[in-house]
């Protein structure tokens, strides 16, 4: 009789196995989003004057990646059943009356829960609409063992509808002004980006129109033009870019005749256009205001990025050129950074940037 | 939309036929499963859910089997993630050895090789295993797996009419990628089993067992190149989270139990009738590693098969063999996002099959079967992460039928045709399939001592909207058995 105690072993087991964990409560996919987009319309006045942004583009960004939507006619945006996350949204419109300025705003961390509803408003500024965005920036050095960082490549884009032109822009290193606010800021409040250490400049003045930069295209500016390949395999070709940052007061800069050349404009500066792998600010203005030594006007900035080797280090660069920065990539890890979506500039590049395996310069 | 959930199903089913239970003979007659007298196809416990306690009775012969097989399949008739084609190839070796009444051992082990090409973008093994959970890369690319397996088993008699029975199992197998990002998989699949039977009465046997899973498939993928390998963790079919770094990593953690009880009876003469029944909770955990010091739970999925088979056979004179057979399954599935503990997907399944079948000894040397299979399919299946839902019933029909001609003494050649039915193919996704398998094969002695079976299949499976989508397999296999060593 005993041996049939042995068949409720399998039972006593079952019984213990039935401790499974339970199926959550909640489902996934019945979170709801409602943004109200509103900007500041208000022309000359220090009073903002707020306006409903219909159609305006709002993109949302969490660890699923990025979305972009649309707002409707009464400048809401609902979404429903976007996966539970938490989530960075930015809005972006032109101007309702001057196509040259732009409405952005963004909230962060918002955290979007299924089986609630989250309500909010994002109020947008201006800032300028120049139709030329610093796409990529690769500044980081290839993979290897030898120190090799001089493959550094900008790259532009040009998001507008209409043919841009590059003549007499100018792009900068801001990296000085270690004291005060620190590099990138507007010191003393005089409306002027302080700390320049390289500018370099597209031939001739703001206005012309000998270098086109068409709608929808890149514009690659190489440090060195060459195929950085034959030097360090795992580097990049970058002997076709379409500009080369060339320093004319420098006895050793190689100069790749087939590129056309960015001139240095500071002729006490000697070494090439060379940036922090992994931290820095880079600054593209139209070049109206070329007087560097006290500070680039604001008005004059068409875009500029700041990017840092950690989260952790304090940012510098006035928000009015860049709300936020990038986490830039490790050291020697052939990493670049890029704009997440073509074209979407917020004007903070915590959002708008993100860390790429490769550098694509020419493309997205 | 269910066509990722009945994997698991299929390989409960798979798994659950032990793997001494060779069936060559019977593959080669179209696959005549419960209208046949065969060896290998008995009605007894071990061969219907692998309770190694009946092995001491059901085994009485020594010998040695050797099972090389190669198989291969294409055509565009699949899953995203399925691959073009896959060519696997695999040697068995079987052996029995009884030790009179100390008990009767049995050994298994295999050396498997499987070439998936085009394996699309997909860094699992089973890909579609129920889980709501993938984990991808951005190419397509061959994989390799490879690897052996090992099964020992031990039965005994405790006393006469009460036997008892063990097993485990092992399986490694490494798995590589040649393309971006070049993942390397490391699988190992343990398994033990425990059963005993009792013999109530002279003809009537009740048994019962256990058996524990563990697997682990861990995932490792960098580039060559140096550069960064960038690979997706999909939570549902639409929303991923992307990783980049010099190398990543990614774990599945399987564990379940099967309970199952057996009851065998048969009258002595015509009637013999098998009952079994088989509960199973697995579950699945994704681990993705956190500041390389642990692991951290991304995922889990929960899983419950039941299982109710019959299986009946009466002969009704000595060249006449009545079967029938039916059966009921219940396999439910849930899966959770873990961080944030949501409920992303949810399925359900069940099914009822009834299928009755004969052979005829036609004359001395010609034996025929024919078997019917009706099978009713409930699927309800909630994908919340995806806005996916469906809920459908699917009735599929399956004919096989096979001969079996003695050419010569020993000497026989084998035949057999299936042609199924399937309304909503659950595995593929498509509708109004149709199914045709075609089998051939020979059994024959060399030297009195060896027996040879050799059989070979066609498959060929499309789904009724397209005449030119399919999916081909072609499988042949020999078993060369040595009644001594």
């Amino acid at each position: 009789m005993k041996y049939y105690k042995l068949f409720a072993l399998p039972l006593f087991l079952l019984l213990l196995n039935s401790c499974n964990e339970n199926p959550p409560v909640v489902q996934e996919g019945y979170a709801v989003l409602k943004i109200v987009a509103i900007g500041d319309t208000s022309l000359g006045s220090q009073v903002p004057q707020y306006a409903l942004l219909k159609n305006a583009k709002v993109i949302l960004t969490s660890e699923y990646g990025s979305m972009v939507k649309y707002t409707d006619e009464k400048g809401v945006l609902t979404v429903n059943g976007i996966p539970s996350s938490t989530y960075s949204i930015s809005i972006r419109k032109t101007h309702p009356s001057f196509p040259n300025i732009l409405l952005v705003g963004n909230l962060t961390d918002q955290v979007v829960t299924s089986g609630k509803v989250v309500v909010d408003t994002i109020k947008a500024a201006q800032i300028a609409n120049t139709g030329i965005a610093i796409n990529e920036i690769y500044s980081c050095g290839p993979v290897n063992s030898v120190f090799f960082f001089y493959d550094i490549f900008f790259e532009l884009y040009n998001y507008s509808d209409e043919i841009k032109y590059l003549d007499g822009m100018m792009i900068m290193r801001v990296s000085g002004n270690s004291a005060g606010k620190g590099a990138g800021a507007d010191e003393g409040d005089d409306g002027d980006i302080d700390g320049v250490t390289y500018a370099y400049k597209f031939p001739g003045n703001p206005g012309e129109k000998n270098y086109p930069f068409l709608p929808n295209t890149f514009k690659v500016l190489a440090v060195t033009a060459i195929d950085h390949r034959k030097t360090v395999p795992s580097s990049i070709d970058l002997s076709h870019a379409d500009w080369e940052f060339y320093n004319q007061y420098s006895t050793a800069d190689f100069d790749n005749q087939n590129v056309p050349n960015l001139i240095n404009m500071r002729p006490d500066n000697h070494t090439e256009f060379l940036v922090g792998l992994n931290s820095d600010i880079i600054m593209l203005s139209s070049g109206v205001d070329s007087n560097w030594e006290d500070g680039i006007d604001v008005n004059t900035v068409i875009d500029a990025v700041e990017y840092r080797g950690s989260a952790t280090i304090r940012k510098t660069a006035d928000p009015r050129i860049d709300k936020g920065f990038v986490v830039g990539p490790s050291k020697y890890s052939g990493k670049s950074m890029q704009r997440r979506e073509l074209g979407v500039d917020t004007n903070n590049s915590t959002l708008d940037f993100e860390i790429i395996p490769v550098p694509t310069p020419g493309r997205q | 939309m269910l066509k990722k959930i009945f994997i698991p199903v299929l390989l409960v089913v798979l798994s659950s036929g032990n793997s001494f239970a060779q069936q060559s003979r019977t593959q080669a007659m179209g696959g005549l499963t419960y209208s046949i007298l065969d060896r290998d196809n008995h009605l007894i416990p071990s061969d219907l859910r692998g309770n190694p306690a009946w092995l001491f009775v059901n085994e009485k012969e020594t010998y040695l089997r050797i099972s090389p097989s190669l198989g291969n399949s294409w055509g565009d008739y699949h899953r995203k993630y399925d691959s073009e084609g896959t060519l696997d190839a695999s040697a068995a070796f079987t052996g029995i050895k009884t030790l009179g009444d100390l008990g009767t051992f049995y050994g298994f082990t295999s050396y498997n090789y499987e070439n998936r090409r085009d394996y699309y973008r997909t860094l699992k093994k089973d890909t579609y295993a129920g889980e709501a959970f993938y984990f991808t890369d951005t190419t397509s690319g061959n994989f390799w797996y490879t690897g052996p397996q090992v099964q020992l088993m031990y039965s005994w008699p405790v006393f006469p009419g009460l036997y008892c029975g063990g097993s485990i199992y092992y399986e490694v197998m490494n798995g590589l990628k040649e393309r971006y990002v070049y993942a390397k998989t490391i699988y190992r699949d343990l398994r033990t089993n425990f059963g005993l039977a009792y013999n109530i009465a002279e003809n009537f046997i009740l048994g019962a067992s256990i058996k524990y899973t563990s697997s682990q498939e861990a995932i490792e993928g960098s580039d060559v190149n140096l550069m960064d390998a960038e690979v997706k963790n999909y939570r549902g079919e639409t929303y991923y989270v992307s990783s980049r770094a010099s190398s990543v990593t990614d774990k599945i953690q399987k564990q379940g139990f099967t309970v199952g009880t057996q009851l065998y009876w048969d009258d002595g003469e015509k009637t013999y009738l098998s009952l079994q029944c088989n509960y199973n909770p697995a579950n699945t955990k994704i681990l993705k590693p956190y500041k390389s010091i642990a692991d951290v739970e991304e995922g889990y999925s929960a899983f419950e098969y039941l299982d109710i088979q019959f299986k009946g056979q009466y002969h009704v004179n000595e060249n006449f063999l009545l079967g029938l057979y039916a059966a009921y399954y219940n396999d439910n599935s849930w899966s959770r996002a873990s961080l944030s503990d949501l409920l992303i997907w949810e399925w359900k399944i069940k099914r009822i099959v009834g299928g009755i079948g004969s052979t005829y000894k036609i004359s001395p040397a010609l034996l025929v079967g024919l078997e019917y299979e009706y099978s009713s399919a409930n699927v309800d299946s909630s994908k919340y992460i995806d806005k996916a839902f469906s809920k459908f019933t699917s009735g599929d029909h399956l004919v096989r039928a096979g001969l079996e001609y003695n050419l010569h003494e020993n000497i026989f050649l084998r035949l057999g045709f299936n042609y199924g039915k399937i309304e909503h193919d659950i595995l593929n996704g498509g509708n109004n399939c149709m199914s045709y398998k075609v089998t051939g094969g020979v059994g024959f002695p060399l030297f009195d001592l060896i027996n040879v079976n050799a059989n070979i299949q066609y498959i060929t499976l499309s789904p009724g909207s397209s005449a030119n989508l399919y999916r081909n397999y072609l499988k042949g296999s020999i078993s060369i058995e040595l009644k001594t060593f």
